[in-house]
């Protein structure tokens, strides 16, 4: 699988389908799009990179094990809904925060966007484990 | 920075999180514990402490869903029937308050039990996991929302269920993930179609649109096909056959861990279903479901009786328990429905406990096989002790708790106006036969693990040393048991609050008037 | 439209039960496979079906105007599939561990958890 041309490519391949997977991640608030389907494609972005240059420099890239990323976004995805208990609302209830950087740019921050950034991080997680367990049976 | 409100307006009470907690902390927990893989020391402590919390909150939950009637949290503040609701009711709330104390107890006599190969594997992982889905399932008050609650319990006792790897557990595993999977897809299927027959989910809202509608033809068989899925799930007797084919392959704290909460849940969402939702199918059913109990507690007890293995026998003796459940189910309206919650709840304690007594015998005696071991009482008189209190325990003699759950549904057959005699007499006759046949299977064991001097078959070589032996320390492992009997002692002594509490999960069941206006609101009802 | 999707209900339903009464593990798995398949076209049947509405709230409105087709199911499909995909791909690991063990996908030859011969109980004392 490791040809000149594909190992060439990959790392450009891959740092675009991670930057278009936080894109579609950002974007589902509003538009189509959202935290599964971005988790999905970092983890194919992991993916290929991991059929080029093998799993060993995959994981040391990714420094944390795959499950723990999992893992970190389930805790996230659960804390952002215990937030609401400080605003005396229902669980999971969105919270808004306006911060404005200057004068005119203005950012909406939510506790669904962590929640959703809770998903992003579960499916990439879980699915760049399945990714690489499969891309580490070379025999049988 | 500021944060701002949208939609909700009204501030909620500091309760609601009463009924959130006991699902998210074990969730977010198990998610915690899987990071701390190379920690295995910190699991246990991390698994008992949120038990202990996640117990202490489901005890408060009860005590306030008793006085204050049923309890609602809007998921998202997204009102009925349109978002998830949690609605806990004195049922779900009692259930949730047992299924706590199990899992406290597992996880205390898993501490003492686990390797740290099996911690990193993720054993304490899948248990909260398997936690979160059992109390979810308990507390939600939307029907898809409790499909995906037992999807969560199901797959966390999936991976329990192989932990280890064994050759016997591979083909456990295949049985139990197997037939599972197709109880919960004929749930999901009634689901469907009931979303199909009425357009909504919530529970209450059903509820509402089943009173309200005149035909009962699409009802009855979707009702009988959940019913049936639930049957599957709770190990019933026709349906029952992956139970004895699995239960006895894992580690002897995990099928503790599912004979104490799997199947009960399972009677759960049969009891809530077919009592709140399904009256109407549950009348239409109700010889079947005696004559299934019947044979469940039957087949049960001689199944007990024909082996001497003795998880194999506990498999059985898990059987032959709920069938009394589907009896009082059956039984109805009357005392019957008290004494199957109260046996519910009786079958959580004892039938973990015996596990747990089973693998303590494994370590004492060194092996599970009723031929290897002889004269253990000598070896382990505290351990004979508990056995022989158990023996009582599970056959529902006085002085423990079963004897209270098997005289309510005894006299709810006796009392109730059955369509036919032979029913009452099936009834009667295979809850006191059930017992009977326990304490026959039990006793056997107690003769010959304990009390005899000499191998009753000397054809089997002697018992080997066992590497999870050598995690028991101390007395912690007994201590989890004798709490369980324990327990189950104290409430048959003082069976009142118990009693009053199941006799208000009733009245809540047949009658959930609050249950609707508190979930809908006032301008639905 | 909904007959004819009911129709093909029936042969998914009708194809998966024949897959699950095989001996064979393998024919088990594509039935259980075949099976969530089949309940997910249910839902989504039962959900009613409309041609091309999406359902859109208009700016300003609070309930959409006229007909629209119904996004619930699509959402209780979308978690059904995921689960009975994790499903699917547990079983299908435990049936080639079970593979590998026994060296042939007949389910008659799993007796390990429940050995044919063991000793019967003793009758006397």
């Amino acid at each position: 699988m490791s040809t000149l041309i594909f190992r060439t490519i990959t790392p450009l391949l891959t740092a675009l389908m991670i930057v278009f997977s936080i894109f579609v991640l950002l974007r589902g608030h509003n538009e189509p799009g959202g935290g599964f389907i971005g988790g999905l494609i970092a983890a194919s972005a992991v993916a290929i990179y991991g059929i080029s240059n093998g799993v060993g420099p995959v994981r040391r890239a990714l420094y944390f094990r795959p499950l723990s990323i999992a893992a970190f976004g389930l805790v996230m995805s659960g804390l952002s809904g215990l937030w609401s208990a400080f605003k005396s609302v229902p669980f999971l209830t969105g919270i808004w925060w306006e911060v404005h950087i200057a004068s005119y740019i203005q950012i909406d921050l939510s506790t669904v966007l962590f929640f959703d950034i809770g998903v992003y991080l579960v499916v990439a997680g879980v699915m760049i484990g399945i990714a690489l367990c499969l891309e580490e049976r070379t025999y049988d | 920075m500021h944060g701002e409100l949208v939609g909700y307006k009204d501030p909620v009470s500091w309760s609601v999180w009463l009924a959130i907690l006991p699902v998210v902390l074990p969730l977010i927990i198990s998610a915690v514990i899987l990071m701390l893989r190379n920690r295995p020391k910190a699991h246990s402590v991390l698994a008992i402490g949120f038990m202990i919390l996640t117990t202490i909150l489901s005890f408060i939950l009860l005590v306030k869903v008793n006085q204050e009637g049923p309890l609602v949290v809007a998921m998202g503040s997204w009102p009925a029937p349109f978002g998830i609701v949690f609605t806990v009711d004195s049922f779900g709330a009692l259930m949730n308050l047992f299924a706590g104390i199990v899992g406290l107890a597992i996880a205390i006599f898993a501490s003492q039990q686990t390797d740290n190969s099996e911690r990193r594997f993720g054993f304490y992982t899948l248990f909260m996991l398997l936690m979160a889905g059992v109390q979810g399932s308990f507390l939600t008050g939307d029907l898809f929302n409790l499909y995906v609650w037992f999807e969560v319990m199901v797959i966390a006792s999936f991976g329990l269920m192989i932990l280890g790897g064994r050759h016997k557990q591979l083909d456990g595993g295949v049985k139990y993930a197997f037939l599972n999977l197709l109880a919960t897809t004929f749930f999901l299927i009634s689901v469907g179609l009931l979303y199909g027959y009425l357009g909504t989910l919530n529970m209450a809202d059903i509820q509402q649109k089943l009173a309200a509608q005149s035909t009962d033809g699409p009802l009855l068989m979707i009702g009988v096909l959940m019913i049936t899925a639930f049957l599957m799930k709770a190990a019933v007797f026709p349906l029952s056959f992956w139970l004895p084919a699995s239960y006895h392959t894992p580690k002897i704290v995990v099928s503790a861990l599912f004979a104490g909460l799997l199947t009960k849940a399972g009677a759960y969402a049969l009891i809530r279903i077919s009592v709140m939702l399904m009256p109407l199918v549950l009348s239409y059913m109700q010889d079947v479901l005696i004559i299934a109990g019947a044979l469940t507690i039957i087949v049960g007890g001689l199944g007990a009786i024909a082996h001497t293995d003795i998880r194999r026998m506990s498999n059985y003796l898990v059987i032959a328990g709920i069938g009394n459940i589907i009896i009082g189910l059956a039984l109805g309206i009357g005392g019957g429905l008290a004494g199957s919650i109260l046996y519910a709840v009786h079958s959580m304690l004892v039938m973990t406990a015996l596990y747990l007594v089973c693998g303590l015998i494994r370590v004492s005696g060194g092996s599970y096989d009723t031929h290897r071991v002889t004269s253990l009482y000598r070896r382990d008189p505290w351990l004979a002790g508990l056995f022989l209190a158990l023996m009582f325990a599970i056959a529902g003699l006085p002085p423990f708790s079963g004897l209270w759950a098997k005289v309510y549904i005894v006299e709810a057959a006796v009392v109730s106006d059955l369509s036919a005699t032979y029913l009452t007499v099936i009834s009667v006759f295979s809850v006191l036969l059930g017992g009977f046949l326990s304490l026959l299977a039990l006793g056997r064991v107690w003769i010959h693990m304990f009390w005899g001097e000499r191998l009753p078959l000397a054809i089997l070589p002697p018992p080997t040393a066992d590497r999870t032996a050598l995690y028991y320390q101390g007395g912690i492992p007994y201590m989890t048991a004798f709490f369980l009997v324990a327990l189950s002692f104290a409430i048959g002594i003082f069976p009142a609050p118990l009693i009053d509490s199941a006799e208000l999960a009733v009245r809540g069941l047949i009658n959930p008037t609050d249950y609707i206006l508190n979930t809908l609101g006032e301008g639905h009802h | 439209m909904e007959g004819p999707l009911a129709v093909l209900v029936g042969v998914f339903f009708i194809a998966s039960i024949y897959l699950m009464m095989s001996r064979s593990l393998i024919r088990l798995l594509l039935g259980v496979a075949l099976f969530g398949n089949a309940v997910n076209l249910l839902i989504f049947a039962s959900g009613r079906l409309v041609r091309e509405v999406p359902p859109i709230i208009a700016q300003g409105a609070y309930a959409p105007e006229g007909i629209t087709a119904n996004p619930l199911p699509q959402a209780l499909i979308l978690t059904a599939i995921v689960i009975s995909f994790s499903f699917f791909a547990f079983l299908l690991v435990l049936v080639y561990r079970a593979y590998q063990d026994l060296g042939n996908d007949n389910n008659s030859a799993l007796r390990m958890a429940e050995p044919e011969n063991t000793p019967k109980p003793v009758v006397g004392y």
